[in-house]
């Protein structure tokens, strides 16, 4: 990769809160490609992100950060890998009123995992604040795999809660940096 | 484990579906096992809201019934209801109602050791909250491990209870609201009957560890040796509660690696305190490993980084965002 290039994607399914999250960050307007949401079944939302968000955080003195946004609908799947290569980071973001949530945490999750060499976040939405339980399920089901990225309850709308999902996302690249990872 | 059976009556595949792997992620969570039957044989069921020949048929069962209704649908009178598309925690919270219905008397047995709350002394002695806590070690990983369900704890403000079969507290959830900020002093824990839970909420272990260990004294758990090599098995679920950044650093680092609490202070570092605090809290709710460290197959670690990928721009990011250097 060039040096200096730092890109962090947001994944998750349709209505997650992707782009929310990354306009929250981004310094330039957010670039959405929204359009009138024609799949309702899979979620019911006027508009749905048809290519990709991306966002931009400037850095003086470095090329700075790129926000990349999935689309959420299945069919743009062909564009995770693409996506995803050379990423510093992973942050998938879950509706957790979704009554497919279990389904949606394997597809992402094992769609970004790398078994283990991806730094990854969860950010879970739309819980009460003293729903300890569905995060605990949510971590159990990934310990049972073998994956342990960190489950944080969030709520993107704020800003606060995505410099979290950051946060999280950096003390985890940090960490890699020390180069304790393979041994 | 209690086994039961749940039949669904009129519900759509999804629905279905949904709440299968809901009750898988649920199995082993609460008292019961509940398994999948024909309704029939079924001790519950969950019946849709429409009416249909399928659904009319059940209509006067004696059965408990749970009615599933879509969420533009006005509520149903049925004491159980649900709503579509529900969470898991709405699920077992409904599950956990009819539950006690099946078995009334049951959760009302006195237990042997049992002493009633009302006999121990309100208030007799400021409780040390040390002594909590060492009570909560020795009853969740003693030499004689809990022999009674409920458990409960006076404090200066109300009582937790801690169900020990799913290692859970149950507290009024203003109480727990003022324990993220303050020291409720919570006593021993003693054995008890079933609490009435009506209106307390259910806190994790962690959860409840995290927001004791500020007020236990300086250092490690008595039990916890210094020389240990500690591992995190996974992230502990913080929720709502605070955390700060080195408490995230401290996640990381010790999932990745066993590191004795030097290596974790010199890597990290997080303040002494805070360290200990960490250690202390996943101790106590399993999720941290800390076994004699084995200092031949520990790395030797520096602070330094070794060959950075991304050089300064993290710290450039971390002081445009806003976030701690
Ligand atoms: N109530 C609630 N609403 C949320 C939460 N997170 C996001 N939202 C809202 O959900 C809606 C969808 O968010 P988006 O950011 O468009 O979702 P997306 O992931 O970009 O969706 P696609 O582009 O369709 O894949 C927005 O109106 C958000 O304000 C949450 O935690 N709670
Ligand atoms: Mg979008």
């Amino acid at each position: 990769m060039t040096e200096g290039e730092f890109k962090i994607i947001f994944t998750g399914p349709m209505g997650a809160g992707k782009t929310t999250a990354i306009t929250a960050l981004s310094d330039q307007e957010c670039v959405s490609t929204d359009v009138v949401n024609t799949d309702l079944e899979q979620c019911d939302k006027a508009l749905t992100t048809a290519a990709l968000d991306y966002g931009h955080i400037d850095i003086p003195g470095a090329s700075g950060v790129r926000l990349y946004g999935t689309p959420g609908q299945e069919r743009f799947r062909f564009m995770w890998p693409i996506l995803a290569s050379n990423a510093a980071g992973v942050i998938v973001l879950l509706n957790g009123q979704h009554p497919d949530l279990d389904e949606h945490l394997s597809t992402f999750v094992d769609a970004f995992w790398e078994g283990g060499r991806m730094p990854m976040v969860i950010g879970v939405g739309r819980l009460s604040d003293d729903d300890f339980f569905t995060i605990d399920a949510i971590t159990e089901a990934l310990v049972e795999r073998n994956i342990n990225p960190p489950v944080l309850s969030v709520d993107v709308r704020r800003k606060d809660d995505v410099l979290l999902l950051v946060e999280a996302l950096l003390c985890q690249i940090e960490v890699n940096e020390l180069g304790l990872a393979e041994a | 484990m209690k086994q039961q059976r749940l039949g669904f009556v009129g519900l759509g595949d999804d629905t279905a579906s949904a709440c299968l792997s809901m009750l898988k992620i649920m199995d082993g969570r609460s008292g019961i096992s509940w398994s999948l039957s024909d309704p029939d044989a079924a001790d519950v069921l969950m019946v849709a809201n429409e009416s249909t020949d399928e659904t009319r048929r059940w209509e006067h069962t004696s059965k408990p019934r749970i009615v599933v209704y879509h969420h533009n649908e006005p509520k149903p009178s049925a004491s159980h209801v649900l709503q579509h598309p529900f969470r898991v925690m709405q699920l077992l919270s409904v599950l956990e109602d009819v539950a006690s219905l099946l078995a009334p008397t049951q959760s009302q047995t006195p237990l042997k050791t049992d002493l009633p709350p009302s006999s121990i002394q309100a208030g007799a002695e400021a409780a040390d909250v040390g002594e909590f806590w060492d009570s909560l070690h020795e009853l969740l990983y003693g030499d004689f491990p809990a022999a009674a369900h409920w458990y409960v704890a006076q404090s200066d403000e109300g009582e937790l209870w801690l169900d020990a079969r799913s290692r859970r507290f149950m507290a009024d959830p203003l109480l727990l609201k003022r324990m993220m900020h303050h020291n409720i002093r919570p006593g021993v824990l003693r054995a008890c009957n079933a609490p009435a839970t009506e209106g307390a909420v259910a806190c994790s272990l962690f959860a409840m560890s995290w927001m004791i260990t500020p007020h236990l004294p300086a250092g490690l758990s008595s039990w916890i040796s210094a020389d240990s090599a500690f591992q995190l098995l996974r992230w502990p679920s913080f929720g709502s509660l605070a955390k700060s950044r080195s408490d995230l650093t401290l996640c990381a680092l010790l999932t990745k690696k066993a590191l004795t609490r030097d290596q974790v202070l010199s890597l990290s570092q997080a303040a002494e305190d805070d360290t200990d605090r960490f250690i202390n809290a996943c101790a106590m709710s399993g999720l941290m490993r800390y076994d004699k460290a084995d200092l031949q197959t520990l790395p030797g670690v520096s602070a330094e980084a070794a060959g950075s990928r991304f050089g300064g721009l993290i710290k450039g990011l971390r002081s445009r965002l806003g976030l701690s250097a």
